[in-house]
């Protein structure tokens, strides 16, 4: 993994030097200009990089037996909080709260319906803690009249 | 004014009844976080600040409550750590040899008992300590210009770089990572907008909350979905727990000397809680531990890594506050809320808002007694709680998270970057590189940014003037030092320091 980490960290500092390389020097009263701390990153990246592509892996490696595969459910999970956060707007706070925390409590290893129940009870709570608390508008949603 | 005429007006502060209920609440909530394996101080902290921020308070109200979770945490963390042998935090691991060893033996409520007071042994001494010894500090920091700071800052994200981790050149690509995040958006010297991509969502730049929440606690939710799951394990009630009078004796000059170790092991930048929990421990091995008995259930093994971590949090604040350079991730999640609410902590914080920080510092005196005055009657209860299932717990954090950032800009777009950020921590943590200097990165990557080109406007575009002072000097050589001293311990015996 480290190896693999390593390449892609020694392309993204050509391509930080790059696009660093574009940016217009300052003036006179700034001899170093915007370029400096992007150039700086680069050389750590091309370093550390380098260094993980490079040098031998001293521990063995860990043999790859039938592991479970958490990449999936990871990637579910992170696929419900992007929809939950998309369709914030539209579904509004509570609704969106309680039927996110219903999907992700069955990704871990619970069940829809108790998940939905908390997550209502938290939306509930933060929504009013937020709007009647701090006075700040958290999304209604497009049932209860907003638009999105 | 003297400094203890200074900390009475502290304690005015303090002990108003707002400041006084956010004391509280900070030291419960981390007293929680600590405790729950995977929720730390810092994901708490990124967490509820915004949420805190949107309610309006004061900011030396903020801070109380923040820091409170802070310390209150170093409690919670070893209440998980004896019971099941899962480390609430990082700096609780080493409680764990002789904390769990109890709890085997049937003497969970002694270890419980003697952690909560050495806790608040190594949390009161240190608080004393950071009364006298930071505005020591702060006389010194105050005649620092652009060059001293540059390297000073230097100095800390290397001192967190090479000891943050047990690969240095992770730590750098972690650093370097949190430093190019800090350069996105418009430069505010030049006017030139860097790495947005066309993006207006980023020509302010990212905000720190975005990428701590998604880099600490959103990884944090994805990677707890490949660990085994402790809940099960927890179903052992715990009755209220007290410390006996022979075991006080035993153990108080324990928590004592841990806590002077911790509490200057916090204040150095970079090396934190865990570092200072492993040297409270093996000092008081080496003085001590004349039966061979640490490591086998020894009260003692517990006592000196919970003072060692309370002191260290504590004396952690010292560089925070008088010289407004964090040497830690949590530390530079307090910065940069500080940043935000308008206070910019450094020599002059302690004249300009003595509020703040004398009120901070009087309210971690009440918070420390307010904690063992929590833990001792109410740990079963907190113990239960472990108890919470994950389906509902880890959920939780995400919509928390979701939320926290929402209330900071109502922008899906941050939303959706946090998320992103979350990925990335994911990746970070699986191929072990640490999180926390890219933190530090971010925040103090601005501020390094307009010192090293400050000095150099002033100097003319003279690189001599870095070295210019001995104390800038003194930092140079010691960010070289903390660069290439691990570098060459790690290739002589293959691996790990320390």
């Amino acid at each position: 993994m480290d190896r693999w980490i390593g390449a892609a960290l020694v392309a993204l500092a050509l391509a930080v030097a790059v696009t660093a390389g574009g940016y217009e020097v300052g003036f006179v009263v700034d001899p170093l200009g915007p370029r400096a701390l992007p150039y700086l990153v680069s050389g750590l990246f091309l370093v550390g990089g380098g260094v993980l592509v490079l040098r031998r892996i001293s521990a063995p490696q860990v043999a790859a037996g039938p592991a479970p595969q958490p990449w999936r459910s990871q990637a579910l999970a992170l696929a419900i909080l992007v929809a939950y956060a998309i369709t914030l707007p539209v579904l509004g706070f509570v609704a969106g709260t309680a039927v996110a925390s219903g999907a992700l409590s069955k990704v871990f290893g619970g069940r829809f319906l108790p998940g939905l129940g908390v997550g209502l009870l938290f939306g509930v709570g933060l929504f009013s803690l937020f709007a009647l608390g701090f006075g700040l508008e958290l999304p209604v949603g497009v049932m209860f009249g907003q638009g999105p | 004014m003297s400094v203890l005429q200074e900390l009475g007006r502290g304690f005015g502060v303090a002990l108003l009844p707002l400041n006084l209920l956010l004391a509280g609440a900070g030291v419960i909530i981390g007293t929680l976080v600590g405790m729950l394996p995977g929720i730390g101080p810092i994901n708490a902290i990124a967490i509820l600040f915004p949420i805190t921020f949107a309610a309006g308070l004061p900011p030396e109200s903020v801070l109380i409550f923040l820091v409170g979770i802070y310390y209150g945490s170093q409690y919670g963390n070893s209440i998980s750590t004896i019971l099941l042998n899962v480390p609430g935090t990082a700096s609780a691991v080493v409680t764990a040899i002789d904390g769990h060893a109890l709890t085997l033996k049937g003497e969970s409520e002694r270890g419980l008992a003697v952690s909560a007071v050495a806790s608040f042994v190594g949390g009161t001494l240190s608080v004393v300590g950071l009364v006298f010894l930071a505005p020591l500090l702060s006389q010194v920091a105050i005649r620092f210009g652009p060059a001293e700071y540059f390297a000073l800052m230097l100095f800390a994200l290397t001192a967190l770089s090479s000891l943050g981790g047990d690969d240095v050149f992770k730590g750098l690509v972690s650093l370097g990572f949190g430093l190019l995040l800090a350069t996105v958006g418009i430069d505010p010297q030049s006017a030139v907008p860097r790495f947005t991509f066309g993006q207006l969502g980023l020509l302010d730049g990212i905000d720190f909350v975005v990428v701590t929440i998604g880099m600490f606690a959103v990884s944090e939710v994805l990677l707890s979905l490949e660990r085994p799951d402790w809940t099960s394990e927890a179903r052992k009630p715990i009755r209220m727990v007290w410390l006996k009078a022979s075991d006080l004796a035993r153990t108080g000059w324990t928590m004592v000397r841990a806590a002077v170790v911790g509490f200057f092991v916090g204040v150095l930048p970079g090396a934190g809680g865990t570092v200072a929990a492993f040297l409270g421990y093996a000092t008081e091995q080496r003085l001590v531990d004349r039966e061979g008995t640490f490591g086998k259930g020894d009260i003692r093994g517990v006592a000196a890594p919970e003072a060692a971590n309370n002191a260290a949090a504590n004396g952690s604040m010292i560089p925070l506050l008088t010289l407004g350079i964090p040497g830690s991730g949590t530390t530079a999640v307090l910065l940069g809320a500080l940043t935000a609410l308008d206070v910019t902590p450094g020599p002059m914080l302690m004249t300009q808002k003595p509020e703040v920080f004398w009120g901070l510092v009087a309210s971690m005196y009440i918070g420390n007694l307010l904690l063992l005055a929590l833990n001792l009657p109410l740990v079963g209860l907190f113990a239960r709680l472990l108890q919470i299932p994950r389906w509902a717990l880890m959920p939780g954090v995400a919509v928390l998270s979701v939320t926290a950032v929402f209330a900071l800009n109502q922008s899906v777009f941050d939303v959706v970057l946090m998320i992103g950020f979350g990925f990335v921590g994911l990746v970070f943590r699986k191929a072990s590189i640490p999180l926390a200097p890219a933190i530090l990165g971010l925040v103090l990557g601005p501020l390094m940014e307009k010192n090293l080109r400050r000095s150099l406007a002033l100097s003319g575009g003279d690189w001599g003037v870095l070295f210019s002072s001995w104390i800038a000097v003194l930092f140079w050589v010691m960010a070289v030092a903390f660069l290439v001293l691990p570098a060459i311990a790690s290739r002589r015996d293959g691996g790990s320091i320390g």
